[in-house]
């Protein structure tokens, strides 16, 4: 793996989510630049509860970038998703612009995954350009298919938006983001 | 809306995570001590309760509840109009099942009228978005999302979005769906307060009391990686 030191980017953009949900998945299908991953082979998730080809976890954070014409960089940060590395999300969560939190929409645990991890912004203070993306959803899911997750994520922060997307696809993976970074700030609730 | 909860149950786990469900909606909802004061019932078959005698209850109330009847295994309805939920209940099916019932009751000649005229009323007066609506409806276009970032900061006109760059068809799409999911806030121009610009003509306000466009620092630097993400992920 190539060690990533200093990066030049000026702002950043962090993926969030549980294990498998496509964090890594959504950031190669943006960044600019290959990937920095720090997969390693993770045998006791040989066989996860959602995704059983996934034999790989993020141990620091997945790096990945977008630059533009005027010479400006942007750092895209896949988080680790175990909570043993919880000291990379302290680091890596207050200095983000914008967070896309990447959630199952279709398992059981999907609103207590949701809880667990708006906990984990809001106390690192990465509530206020957030977007909940929903993967496994149609597109055109119902309003009440969404309404628990819009219902939990307005108590930390009243205006985040709650949208279905596939991490596969740039076009999804952009609105997400741009959700995140446009949406007006509000005093979160909790 | 009407918010009152009765159950017979209420010591019951699943009768209390119903009810920790209905408060994710709206902390509005809460419990009364007699069936009649209630709008909704909500009956868990699996405590030791006298159903029959609900049911002969429920049959003599001028104005019936919605009765949400949680059973551990589907079985026959005491009454055809109630509604069976399987223990554990999800949540999704909750808000599934007082989405109809409202929409149910909007629906019956005796609601009452909508203040808008039906047709496109957000074309006229002052729009403004409550939450975001699922942009993934629409096809990936960041035009649209950036527009509905600037409803939900402040209000504008129909003809005003139209001319951030949103084509109208889709734009009309999108507050069609708001305004039916109850997302849009739709003001009369008539009722703002006016100012007059140097010429004496009048002019509407374009901003809600206490609305402060003011740019930080960082307002700046994250509305200009905005455009500049526009430039560069403009899908067409």
């Amino acid at each position: 793996m190539n060690i990533v030191l200093g990066h030049r980017a000026t702002q950043q953009v962090a993926f969030a989510g549980p294990f498998g949900v496509g964090k890594t998945t959504a950031l190669r299908a943006v960044s600019d630049i290959p990937v920095s991953n720090t997969e390693e082979l993770s045998s006791e998730l040989f066989k996860l509860k959602n995704n059983v080809d996934k034999t790989t976890t993020t141990v620091g954070f997945d790096y990945g970038e977008w630059s533009f014409p005027d010479g400006m960089r942007v750092g895209l940060i896949g988080l680790p998703s175990q909570e043993r590395f919880s000291a990379m999300w302290d680091v890596l969560l207050p200095q983000s612009a914008a967070v896309v939190l990447w959630l199952y929409g279709n398992t059981a645990d999907a609103l207590t995954d949701c809880r667990f991890w708006l906990d984990v912004l809001i106390r690192r203070g990465a509530v206020a350009r957030l977007a909940v993306a929903l993967t496994r959803l149609p597109f055109d899911a119902s309003e009440q298919e969404l309404a628990p997750f819009r219902h939990l994520t307005s108590r930390y922060h009243p205006l985040a938006p709650v949208l279905t997307a596939d991490p596969r696809e740039p076009a999804s993976v952009m609105q997400a983001v741009m959700m995140a970074l446009s949406t007006p700030s509000a005093a979160s609730q909790v | 809306m009407d918010d009152k909860v009765w159950t017979p149950t209420r010591q019951s786990n699943a009768t209390r995570a119903f009810m920790s469900v209905l408060r994710l909606r709206s902390l509005a909802w809460g419990w009364v001590d007699a069936p009649a004061l209630a709008r909704w019932w909500v009956i868990d078959s699996t405590c030791d309760i006298d159903v029959q005698m609900l049911a002969l209850h429920y049959d003599q109330m001028l104005n019936k509840p919605e009765v949400a009847f949680l059973v551990a295994q589907p079985g026959l309805l005491p009454r055809p109009a109630w509604t069976l939920f399987k223990i554990p209940v999800k949540s999704s099916l909750i808000f599934d099942w007082i989405g109809r019932r409202q929409f149910d009751k909007r629906s019956s000649p005796d609601y009452p009228a909508a203040s808008v005229t039906s047709g496109t009323p957000w074309r006229q007066g002052l729009l403004r978005l409550k939450r975001w609506p699922n942009p993934a409806r629409y096809g990936n276009t960041l035009d649209l999302i950036v527009a509905c970032s600037r409803l939900l900061g402040a209000p504008a006109t129909y003809a005003q979005v139209l001319t951030w760059g949103v084509a109208a068809p889709l734009l009309d799409r999108m507050l069609q769906d708001a305004f039916r999911e109850g997302l849009l806030d739709i003001s009369n121009l008539s009722r703002m307060p006016f100012s007059r610009n140097q010429s004496g003509a009048s002019a509407p306000v374009t901003t809600w009391p206490g609305f402060n466009p003011a740019q930080t620092p960082a307002d700046t630097s994250r509305w200009n990686l905005i455009k500049q993400l526009l430039g560069k992920f403009s899908f067409k």
